[in-house]
Order: structure tokens, then sequence, then C-alpha cells
């Protein structure tokens, strides 16, 4: 086990390589000089040739990567913002855990409304509860998340006088973000769970239980449930990514300062080191989750437990686990 | 040589006709898919009539009557350049379904295209091609096309090119599982005997045996899409005025959301129909196309 | 109700020019402008005089509020004394620092701060003495050698521009700092240094963790006590703060609150929000159309203040672009109407000009504002259009801006009212940094949205747009034109600063129209019941110390 969570490990150098270079290209490309925001409209041209030429943005793409990766990967050292002067990672620290509790509350709720509702479109499966309930789980995704964010203040905060309409503090800040931030990932998991519930209810050993004379009710939470869960656990960690990136709507209708604001703040002040940072910050956070998600997975499921020894067999689960992957997404 | 391949062709075309026969009898049994194919052509064809349909020209002003609520005269009132809401809502569905449609297609497609290369040639190719899909899907898509979108500039091409790319993976990876699911298949051991190039294999062979998942994840990522592009219009990226696209309408008219809720609702019931019916008709589609849950 | 309100507005004008502060950025347009006869400031004469201080001690000290939260639109996100200048940090930088000379209101001289006198002592040198009894808020004493130092650091940073223009500065004694400049100073230019970097001690500076950027030591009467980068910024009144002599408290200087928060909310939607459901008591970012539900609120006031920019549409003039003719210009200009499309942006809150510039900038002639300045003639339009020797249809232009939800509203009806003339436009929304790349490109537009203000007079947003000596010879938008330079340098220089020059530019400006003034807005300041007057600084920021509240209020 702990060999795989080696070689896991390992592979994801490649990745976290990859996105570096990848963002690293793109901010590159991007049009917009962050000199001039800095200095302002008025600066005369010889004062931004000279910021240019002490932050390095006058040095050719290669030289620019190259000092760029070794800094990221030798040191450690995500660099300082540009236009505030404050460590990037220090900053960014301060930051995800914002944007996590957000995230990990979305999927608590995906969880707790997500399955109920897949579990019963699955076991009315073709009639009216199953249509009904994956209404519901659909309607949520069908409107853009601001627009829902908005309407939730209105109602909630506006009208009722419920709950604080933006900001941070103690946790009923949080509670209109993460319903507004948690549909898509609700709908998601009704999916999947009514979809591979409805394979598990269709299999065999269901008809055998069946048969046995079990109850509908111990043979749906008994047998069918643990055994379509298994599927459903990736579908947690595909959300996340959706997640994080909803993240970057919400905290600015809600004037939360996490990680996505911060990308955003960086985009539009053409930040550099922000948003490189910010980027691989998350697409780590990511690709961490996903690992642990396989875990889970693989922990869970006995059957895949027992193929960890041999390559061949960890391809074809890694294949199985692709295919689930995408089924839903 | 040509007859030989027809001939092979003729046994799974056959049998796909069947199946496709199935597939459409098993959809047209469910009422939710039914319901969302329906709202889905409707909105479709609304996208082709808008020229009859709209009332007003899309960008038409007029400066002495903005901000009307509805009205006889505009059913879904004025916006604050008193054009008509209602025919830019109009005009709103060729633009928002475009960019949904025509995105996904090239997301797709692109996709399509390197998963059939990493499923077929396997080995370093596929190696290669999923190390990079690898990286592309762990940055999430919305990220990916802000910052793609923030390098092409705004515009309505630039959009859709910007929202296309996080298809790439989904439909690289369905093709990919597809194909290694079939490879080993007779028929295309008798492609290979008898053979047939290469392209010619993956075209005629493999593709629309492996096609049914992309499809199926494709009609709901049309959705997605459009929602994609109301959230870069929400950051001020996004289609340029006065085109009205769904999604811009409502991240333009948000801060009037209180005063003038018509400039906002209308474009919003619009764009929750279409993702709505896309899904539905999605889902639909799966269930249909799944052969696990035949009766 | 707004009547009512119109009158509160000014009667608090009544009292406050009373009481001699006179608030010249504040509304109501009927209000007299600076006569440029009198030029406001005179440099000559060192703009610190002790022996007329600059602030009344308000005679009945309002009462000391308790808590007060500003809403404002964008983080500060570092808070340290020497780096640019961005939306979040103008909001609160002046609650945390002092500086030499602080500018109470547009187009006045600049009053006392830490400097307690200017003497110019050469061309290009003058000597500042400053306070002898100034300590910050960690009990550091600020001498002469602080002041020298914090002018230092600040043009090593090279973020703060108008250091740009300074030589050396240097501390001559305990309480005496020499300056000389690279040059000699035109109007206004020398308060424009004086009044750009925060003084703050060297020892407190160097010791701080973060380079103050997240915890500054304060030099004001309050000090910061929290601080959630992204969230808020929580001020206290400080008890022992230095400037006891109430006779050079400047408006900055004021505490007539105890708490001040500093609430940041990102999404303009929210503004309205925040006031209604009571988490917040002023804002100035409540959306134009939300305004009028607060005109007719009991429970809120609404304070308007006229904006400094003057949004203007300037035409590329550079070689073979159509619009270096200038009846084609002028056509452009007959063809829009601004009257529109002031209701079309911001409607209540928004007023056509006559120049580019407005009444707040000292040396504005209200004799403009009865003269035509391109009033909509659609008839006009069309003649000077077929003079320029087009026809309809003949012309495709690229109209450039930035991609703000007023700007796309500007955009488009610049392009329909010019389809109506017959010349077809392509908007092109672009980003603000990549506007400012490609508003210096002579390829990337024909017709530029542009907004200028830039300084106390009326001929710092002329300076902004046309001084060819700053842009390669060239106006901003590539003209070049020697007569134009020769009116603008008059009109702006020490001696030549008159009515008589700044209408002659004015005349000359108008009749060229490199550029054409369309629009300027209104501030609109929404604040709950309870507070009785609204100050801001001259950068248009909220100054919650100095608002005067209520005895009731919370």
């Amino acid at each position: 086990m702990s060999r795989y969570i080696l070689r896991r490990l390992v592979q994801l150098i490649p990745v976290v390589l990859g996105v570096t270079i990848l963002i690293f290209t793109i901010m590159y490309l991007i049009p917009g000089d962050p000199v001039k925001m800095m200095l302002g409209a008025d600066a005369t041209i010889a004062d931004i040739e000279a910021k240019r030429q002490e932050l390095g943005l006058n040095d050719p793409y290669l030289v620019r990567l190259g000092k760029f990766l070794r800094d990221i990967f030798l040191h450690f050292d995500f660099g300082k913002s540009w236009v505030y002067n404050v460590p990037v990672t220090e900053e960014l620290l301060r930051r995800l855990p914002r944007t996590l509790i957000i995230a990990a509350a979305c999927i608590l709720l995906q969880i707790l409304v997500g399955i109920p509702l897949g579990i019963i479109a699955a076991i009315n499966h073709n009639r009216w509860g199953d249509r009904i309930a994956m209404f519901i789980a659909l309607f949520g995704i069908s409107m853009p998340n601001f627009w829902i964010a908005l309407m939730l203040v209105l109602y909630f905060s506006v009208r009722l006088g419920w709950l604080p309409p933006y900001g941070i503090g103690g946790i009923k800040y949080y509670i209109l973000p993460v319903i507004a931030n948690a549909f898509p990932g609700i709908a998601t998991q009704a999916r999947q769970t009514r979809s591979s519930m409805l394979e598990v209810i269709r299999s065999d050993f269901i008809t055998t239980a069946r048969a046995k004379g079990m109850s509908e009710f111990q043979v749906i939470f008994k047998h069918a449930l643990p055994n379509a869960l298994l599927p459903v656990i990736t579908v947690i960690g595909n959300g996340m990514g959706r997640l994080l990136a909803g993240t970057v709507v919400i905290e600015s209708i809600f004037s939360i300062p996490g990680v996505g604001m911060y990308l955003v703040g960086g985009i539009n002040t053409r930040d550099y080191n922000v948003v490189q940072s910010s980027v691989i910050f998350l697409a780590i956070a990511f690709t961490l989750i996903m690992l642990l998600v396989d875990l889970t997975y693989a922990m869970i499921d006995p059957r895949i437990k027992a193929q960890f020894a041999g390559k061949k067999r960890r391809r074809k689960r890694h294949a199985h686990h692709h295919k689930c992957r995408t089924h839903h997404a | 040589m040509l007859t030989t391949t027809s001939a092979e062709l003729t046994m799974p075309k056959i049998k796909k006709r069947s199946e496709l026969a199935a597939v459409i009898r098993r959809l047209s049994k469910n009422p939710s898919a039914v319901i969302g194919f329906v709202v889905a052509v409707f909105l479709a064809l609304i996208a082709i009539f808008a020229p009859l349909i709209a009332p007003y020209p899309y960008d038409k002003q007029d400066l002495m009557h903005t901000r009307q609520p509805p009205s006889a005269q505009h059913l879904f009132g004025t916006d604050e350049l008193g054009r008509d809401v209602f025919s830019r809502v109009i005009w709103g569905s060729r633009f928002s379904l475009t960019v949904g449609l025509f995105a996904v297609l090239l997301g797709s497609g692109i996709g399509v295209f390197f998963g059939s290369l990493a499923g077929y040639f396997g080995g370093l190719v596929d190696d290669i091609v999923m190390r990079f899909i690898d990286i592309l899907q762990s940055i999430p898509d919305i990220l990916l096309a802000i910052t793609i979108s923030v390098v092409l500039g705004p515009g309505f091409f630039n959009t859709l090119l910007a929202l296309s790319v996080g298809g790439i993976p989904m439909a690289c990876r369905l093709m990919r599982a597809g194909i290694l699911g079939i490879r080993k298949q007779e028929y295309l051991e008798a492609a290979v005997a008898i053979n047939a190039s290469t392209p010619r294999i993956i075209l005629r062979h493999v593709l629309p045996n492996s096609f049914a998942p992309v499809l199926v994840s494709a009609t709901m990522m049309i959705g997605h899409i459009i929602l994609g592009a109301a959230m870069l219009s929400f950051i001020g990226l996004g289609v340029q005025p006065p085109i009205p696209e769904w999604g811009s309408m409502i991240a333009g008219g948000r801060s009037l959301i209180r005063s003038c809720p018509w400039m906002v609702t209308f474009p919003g019931i619009f764009i929750m129909l279409a993702v709505l019916a896309l899904n539905m008709f999605g889902d639909g589609l799966r269930d249909a196309l799944d052969p696990k849950l035949k009766k | 109700m707004k009547k009512n309100l119109l009158f509160a507005i000014s009667v608090f004008m009544i009292v406050a020019l009373v009481a001699g502060c006179a608030p010249k950025a504040t509304e109501v347009p009927t209000e007299v402008p600076a006569q440029p006869t009198t030029p406001p400031a005179q440099p000559t004469t060192p703009p610190a005089q002790p022996t007329t201080p600059p602030v009344q001690p308000t005679a009945a000290a309002p009462a000391v509020a308790p808590e007060v939260t500003i809403a404002i639109s964008a983080d500060p996100s570092d808070l340290s004394p020497f780096v640019g200048m961005s939306m979040g940090r103008i909001a609160v930088l002046k609650t945390i620092y002092e500086y030499l000379l602080e500018t109470d209101a547009m187009g006045a001289a600049a009053v006392p701060m830490i400097a307690k006198s200017v003497e110019k002592t050469g061309d290009k040198t003058y000597t500042v003495t400053i306070f002898d009894y100034i300590y910050d808020s960690a009990g550091n004493h600020i001498t002469a050698a602080d002041v020298a130092w914090s002018f230092n650091t600040g043009m090593a940073a090279g973020n703060l521009r108008p250091l740009g223009d300074i030589e050396s500065v240097k501390a001559t004694g305990d309480y005496t700092v020499e300056f000389v400049f690279k040059r000699e100073f035109g109007v206004g230019e020398l308060d424009k240094v004086l009044t750009e970097c925060p003084i703050v001690s060297q020892k407190a500076y160097e010791s701080s963790a973060d380079e103050f950027a997240t915890k500054p030591v304060t030099t004001g009467p309050y000090v910061l006590t929290e601080y959630i980068p992204g969230s808020r910024l929580v001020f206290e009144r400080r008890d022992d703060y230095w400037q006891n002599d109430p006779q050079y408290r400047t408006l900055f200087s004021q505490a007539n609150v105890q708490k001040i928060i500093f609430q940041v909310i990102t999404e303009p939607a929210q503004h309205a929000i925040a006031l209604e459901t009571g988490s917040a008591d002023i804002s100035a970012g409540v959306t134009g159309d939300d305004v009028a539900r607060f005109e007719s609120d009991p429970n809120f006031t609404v304070f308007k203040f006229r904006d400094n920019l003057t949004w203007l549409l300037a035409f590329n003039g550079s070689e073979g672009n159509p619009f270096t003719k200038k009846e084609l210009r002028q056509a452009v200009a007959y063809a829009i109407d601004t009257a529109a499309m002031c209701n079309a942006v911001a409607p209540g809150a928004c007023e056509p000009v006559h120049t580019i510039g407005n009444a707040n900038f000292g040396g504005y002639l209200t004799k403009w504002d009865n003269e035509p300045y391109y009033e909509y003639d659609l008839t006009k339009a069309e003649e000077l259009f077929a003079a320029a020797g087009y026809k309809p249809g003949d012309l495709t232009i690229k109209l450039l801006a930035q991609n703000d939800a007023r700007n796309a509203l500007m955009a488009q009806v610049i392009q329909a009212q010019l389809g109506d003339l017959g010349i077809n436009v392509e908007i092109s929304l672009v980003e603000t940094p990549v506007f400012n790349q490609q508003k210096y490109d002579p390829a990337a537009f024909d017709l530029l949205i542009d907004a200028a203000a830039g300084g106390d007079f009326i001929f710092s947003p002329w300076l902004l747009i046309y001084d060819q000596n700053r842009n390669k010879g060239t106006t901003g938008t590539f003209f070049k034109d020697d007569e134009l330079q020769a009116l603008l340098m008059t009109a702006s220089s020490l001696d030549g600063f008159n009515a008589e020059n700044v209408d002659a530019f004015q005349q000359y400006q108008k009749e060229q129209l490199y550029a054409y003034g369309m629009i300027s807005f209104y501030n609109n300041v929404v604040a709950v019941k309870g507070i009785t007057k609204v100050v801001r600084d001259t950068r248009g920021q909220i100054i919650p110390g100095a608002c005067e509240y209520a005895p009731d209020f919370k």
C-alpha cells in the first residue's frame, strides 16, 4: 500500500511540473503590461522600462521560465506579489483554509442531499419519484451560480434577515455561499448515485437477496447501497475541481477573501506571481484530493485492494477509474 | 477489397440500425427525456427563426424609454438602453446555443481525435496524450477558460474557443476508454487482417462504436458551457456588446436585480430552460444507451 | 424628498462654508467655482501659512460616535507606505498615514499636516519645517531624518510618480528638511509632491516584520487594531494623537468616531444590501439604480458629490486615420446625445460636460456652462459628415473602452448614435491592463473612451490628455499641434494661469476637438440616518473620522 501511495505521489511531479509550465506560458502570452498597472497612468516610458528590467520582464521566454521553475521547485519560493509587496505563499496559506472550508462544506451538503435524491430516483426507477428527484437535482445546475447567490442573499438576508449577506466571521457567514456553490455537486452526486444504484440493483446478488425473501428496505440499504457507494466517492473527488472554480464567483459575491478572489484580482492587475501560484496551489490541492479519493476507493473495495501488486492489473483498475470519472460530469 | 470492407461493415451497421431504433424506443418511453428533447428543439427553433420572432432588432435602442417594466409593447420590458428585452432574449438563444454547441463540438472533436490516437496506438502515444490530459484536467476547467479567455481577449469566437478547452479531457478519456473496450473485438481484428489503413479503421470502425458515451456527455456539456459563458461575463470577459448572449445579459444587469428585475429574470429563465432541457435529455439518452438498463 | 435632501445638503454647505472648511467637492451645481482670476494656489507664497489656520476648530465639537462601518469596494491588500496606489489602498491610506501637507478640497491650496511651514529658498529648492512634537502610535518621535528617509525610500521604490521630480531630500536640522527638485514647478506641482509620500518613522518601519504591509504604525488619530486581508480593517481612536493644537487639525486629523471599520464588499450589488441589512453605515459603492430607492427611504441620506473624472471620447490623430479630419470629429460630437447617454448610464447621477473637466477643478469658468458645446444635432452632424467627404456606410471604425458596466453602456450608445449618422462602429471592450496598453497603440483604435482627472486645476486633465511633451511629441491620441501646446503651456504656467489664457485654450480645444468631453458622474454616498455630514478627500474617498454623527447615532 505505501509503495502504491509513493508511486502515485511520484507520478504527481510531472503533472505539477506540467501545470506550472502551462500556466506560466499562458501568463506569458497574456496581453496587458503589469508594470503600467503598478505605476499608474501617468508613469513615464523611462520609469516603465526601469521597472520592467527590475522584474526581469524583458528576458526571453525560456530564461524567465527557467528562473520561475528554479525558484519554485528548488527553492519553493513562489515570489512576492508585484502589486502588493506581500509574499504570495504567505497570503495563499492564509486564504486557502477559507476556500477549503467552503469546498468541504459543499461536499458534505452534496452527500447529504445528493445521495438520498439518487437513492429515491433509483428505487423509483422510471416512475414519478425518479423524475421528480432528478428534476430537483437538475434544477440547481440550471442557473448561473452568481444568480442563485444573489437570489439567496435577497431572500435570506434582505427579506428574512436570517443570515449575513457577505463577509467572513462565524459559521453563519458560510451558509449562503456554501448553498449557492453546492448545487452542481448535488446534481452530479444524485445522478451518479442513481446510476450506480440501478446497476447494482440489477445485479445477480441482489436478485438472490430478493429471492431469499429479504425486505426491500434491507435489500436496498444493506446490500445495494454499500456496493453502489464506490463510484460515488469518485464523484466527490471530481466535483472538487468544479467547486474550487466555483468559489471564484462565490467568493467575490460574498466578499470572502479566499484563493478564488485572490486569483481573479491577480488576473485583473496582471500580478503574474499571484495568478501562477494560485493556479498551482489549486491544482496541487485538487490532485492530492483525487489521490486521497483513489486511496479511499482502494481501501474500501477489496477487489481493488487485491490488485495493487500487479502492474497490469493496476492499469486495468485505472481504466475503470477513468471511466467512472467521466461517466457523469 | 472494397467489397470485403463493405461486407465487413454490413454486420455492425445493421446491428447499429436496430440498436438505434431500440434507443429511440427507450427514449420515447422516458417522459423527462421527451420533455427535455421537446424544449431543446423548441429553443433551437427560436434560435433559427429569431429574426422572424423578435419584434425589434436586438440592438435597437430607445433612450427615451429605458428601464420600462414589461408591457404589451415590450413583453419582457426594456433595458438601460431602451432595448426590447424580449427581442434580446430571443436573439440570445441563437448566440448562447451557438456558443454551447460549437464549443462542445470543438472540444469534443479535439478530445475524440486525441482519445482515438491514445486508445488505438497505446504505448508511448497513449502515455504522452494522457499525461497532457492529466495536466489539463488538474486545472479546474473554468479557471482554464478564464485564463485562456484573458489571453485571447473578449469576443464571441474567442469565448467559444476558451470554453471549448474544458471539454477536451472528458471526450478524450471517454473515447480512449471506449476504444480500449472494443479493441479486442472481432470485427476490428478482421479489419486489421484485411489490411485496411489505420485512419480508415479508426474512422469507420472504432469511432462509431465508441461514440455513444461521448454523445451523452456532449449533450450535457452544452448546458455546462452556457453557464460557463455566463461566468466569464460575470468576471468581465465573454462576448462583446451589444451581442445579447444570455449570460452576459444576466451578468450585466445584476446590479439592477432589484430595481429592474425583468432585465435579469427573463434571460435567467431561458438559461434555466436550456440547461435543464439538455440535461434531462442527456440523462435519458444515457439511460437509453446503457445496455445494463435494458428491460 | 429629493428637494428636502438638496435643501439639507445646501444647509450643510452653508454651515461648512461658515465653519471655513469649504468642501469644494460637494454637489449643488450652482456653487460658484473658483475663478482663475485669483488662482487658488500661489506657490510663491508658501502654501502652509500657520497664521491662517486651515480648519477652524469646530465650534461645538460634534459628539464622538461609538462605531461606524464603511463599505469599500476593494481590498487594500498591502497597507505599506511606499507601494503604488490602488482602488483598495486609496480608501484607507489617509486613515493610516500622514503627509507633509494635505489638500482639503480640489483646487484649494494644501494645508499643513506634518509640515508646519514650507519656504521657497531657491529656484528649485524648498525648505520644509515640521512640527517638533510628532509621535506615531508606537511612541516614536518623528524628526526631519524620518521625513528625509521616507522620501528617499519612496523615491527608491519608484511607485510614487510625483517623487520622480525630486533631485534630493535631506535633513538640515532636527525639524527642517531641504528639497531640491529637478525643475521649476508650475501651479500646484509642489503640493502634488508634498502630499504624495507618507511620512513614517524609520525605526518603526525597519523593526516591522512585513514593512507595514499588514501592521502599520500610524501617525494619524487612529490606530489599526485588526486587519483581515480581503475582508476588513478596524481602527480605534488614539487618545495620544500628537496634534493637540486644534488649529492645525486638518480634515484628516479629525476623530469624530471611536471605532472605524472598513468592510470590503467586492460585489457592487451587495453595497445596497449591506446598508439595508444594517451591516454597513456608509457606502459610496451603491449602484445608480439602487440610489433612487434610498432617496425615498427616511432611514437613509444620500449625499451627492460631483466626480472628478470627465468621460471623454478621444479621436485617433495618427497619420492616415480618418479622424485627422476636423469636420469628421465635429460630426461625431454632434451625433452623440450626451444627455440621453446620461439617462442611460446613470439616470439622475450624471451630467453632460462643457469641456474636459468640471466645476470641481480650480480655474473652471462658469461661462462655459452656457456656451454651446456640440449639443446633439443630427442635421449638423450629417452636414459636417458630408463636408468631411463621407457618405453613410463608408466608414467602419473601432471604438476602444474598458470592460466595466458604465463603459459598456457608453460604448453602445455611441455605437447606436454613430450608426444613425452612417458610421459602423465595432466595439472593443477590454480589461484595464489591455486598455492601458492599447491606448498607446495608434493601430489599436479609432475612437477611445477614456476618463481624465489628474489634479486640482482645470488644466490638469488637459495636460494629461494633450501635453505633447509627455508622449513622444504628440497628444495622448497622436495629434501634433504646436499652437495647442503653446496655449496649454501658457495656461498652466505660474504667471499664465488666468481666466483669459484658460479660456483661450478652451476655445481652441473646442474648435479642434481632438477629444470630446462627454459626461461626468455624481458619486452618491448613501449613509444611514444619524450620519449628518459626509466628508471626502480630493480623491473622492470618505474620511470616516471627519464625518459628523448625530448624538444618538448608534
